[in-house]
C-alpha cells in the first residue's frame, strides 16, 4: 500500500485540495476544529510559509489525489513540532501514517539536522499514539487542560524522537 | 502585589543598569538556560520589551525592605502563562523570598487572567527550585528530553504546572 504513497513538498497548487479537507472537517476530532476558510486567505497562509525557515510543509498523496498533510513547524517546547493529518478515513489503518512519519522524521534528522522532534496528541488517540511509538517516539509529559478542543479545555500528551535515539528504535 | 516578604514592582526605564549586572553576572545563571554576555543595549532592548508588552507581563522582586533581589514573570500563550523567576542576590536564597514571589505572582496571575495553567520548565538537578514550586501547587506532568543545548551538552528540563481549578481550591484564600 504504501509503495504508492508519496511523501512531498506541498505545492500551490495543493491549496484548493487541503481548504476543502479543512473544511469538510473529516479529521477534526483528532487534529483542531477550525472555521472554513476561504481560498485567498489559505493562499495568504501558503505564500508566508515559503518566507519561513521554521516551517515545512509537506504533501500525503498517492498518485495525483492529495490524501493528507504533513509539517515539521516551530515547537511548541524544543526542536521541531510534527504534525500530520489523513483526511480520507478510507486511508486510515493502512500504514500510510506510520510511513509519512517516517519520511518526515528522516527528513528532519537528516537534512534539516534536527536533535528533537516533538509532537503532541489527545491521550485518547491510541492509533495515533501506536503510530507514534512504532516510529520511535516516546510519551514524555501529559500536559494537563493544554488545549481548547471541541468545547473544553483538554489534557495533551507531549513525545518526542531524538536524534541519539534513532537507529535504536523502529525508526532505523 | 504584595505578599508576606516581598512585593513585585514594574521594571522601570532607569532599571536597565541593574538588569545587566544581574543577567551578566549573577549566581543563579547556574541554574538559568545559559546566554553570552548581554550587552547594554540588548538588556535595554529586553527591559522595554518586558515593561511594555502585555504577552510577558515582568516584575522585579522587591523585598518589603525595599531591596531590589530578582526578576519573575510569565510569557502569555494562548490559556497558559509560561513561568520564570531568578532571585539574583544569593543572599536571599533558601529564605522563602523566592518561595513568597511564586506564590504572589500565580495568585495574582489566576485572578487577573484568563488562564487555565501556568506552567514552568526546571533542571533536574534543581532540587531546592523543584521543592519551593511544589509547595506553590505546581505538579510535576514530565521530562523534556534534550530540551536545550547548554554547558556543552544536551539537557533535560522537568515540566510542571498548576491547574486554575487547583489554584481556586487551595490558593485562592491566600
Amino acid at each position: 500500500m504504501t509503495s504508492h504513497v508519496r511523501v512531498r513538498p506541498l505545492a500551490r497548487h495543493d491549496v484548493p485540495k487541503l481548504r476543502d479537507a479543512l473544511a469538510a472537517g473529516t479529521v477534526a476530532d483528532a487534529t483542531r476544529r477550525l472555521f472554513p476558510r476561504s481560498l485567498p486567505s489559505m493562499l495568504d497562509w501558503y505564500d508566508q510559509l515559503q518566507l519561513s525557515r521554521e516551517m515545512s510543509p509537506f504533501a500525503i498523496a498517492i498518485n495525483a489525489s492529495l490524501i493528507g498533510y504533513c509539517a515539521l513547524r516551530p515547537p511548541v517546547y524544543s526542536g521541531r513540532e510534527l504534525v500530520i493529518a489523513i483526511f480520507d478515513p478510507r486511508y486510515h489503518g493502512k500504514g500510510i501514517g506510520t510511513h509519512a512519519v517516517r519520511e518526515m522524521c528522516a527528513f528532519g534528522f537528516g537534512t534539516l539536522k534536527l536533535q528533537r522532534i516533538e509532537l503532541g496528541v489527545y491521550p485518547t488517540n491510541q492509533r495515533a499514539i501506536s503510530c507514534y511509538v512504532r516510529c520511535g517516539f516516546r510519551e514524555e509529559a501529559l500536559l494537563r487542560k493544554f488545549v481548547y478542543h471541541e468545547g473544553v479545555w483538554v489534557d495533551l500528551t507531549l513525545m518526542s524522537l531524538l536524534r541519539s535515539q534513532k537507529g535504536q528504535e523502529g525508526d532505523a | 502585589m504584595v505578599g508576606k516578604k516581598v512585593r513585585l514592582r514594574p521594571i522601570e526605564p532607569e532599571d536597565v543598569p541593574l538588569l545587566l549586572r544581574w543577567i551578566n553576572g549573577s549566581a543563579a545563571l547556574e541554574w538559568l538556560q545559559r546566554r553570552l554576555p548581554l550587552t547594554r543595549r540588548q538588556e535595554q532592548a529586553w527591559a522595554a520589551r518586558a515593561a511594555t508588552d502585555p504577552q510577558m507581563p515582568t516584575f522585579i522582586i522587591q523585598t518589603l525592605r525595599g531591596a531590589d533581589i530578582g526578576v519573575l514573570g510569565l510569557q502569555l500563550e494562548a490559556g497558559r502563562g509560561v513561568f520564570g523567576i531568578a532571585i539574583h542576590e544569593p543572599q536571599y536564597w533558601a529564605r522563602g523570598f523566592g518561595q513568597d514571589a511564586v506564590e504572589v505572582l500565580v495568585n495574582s496571575a489566576f485572578q487577573v487572567l484568563p488562564l487555565q495553567r501556568i506552567e514552568l520548565l526546571v533542571l533536574p538537578e534543581n532540587a531546592r527550585a523543584i521543592r519551593c514550586y511544589e509547595k506553590a501547587g505546581f505538579k510535576r506532568e514530565g521530562l523534556l528530553r534534550n530540551y536545550i543545548y547548554n554547558r556543552g551538552k544536551m539537557q533535560d528540563m522537568i515540566i510542571m504546572s498548576i491547574l486554575h481549578e487547583e489554584w481556586k481550591r487551595t490558593g485562592a484564600a491566600r
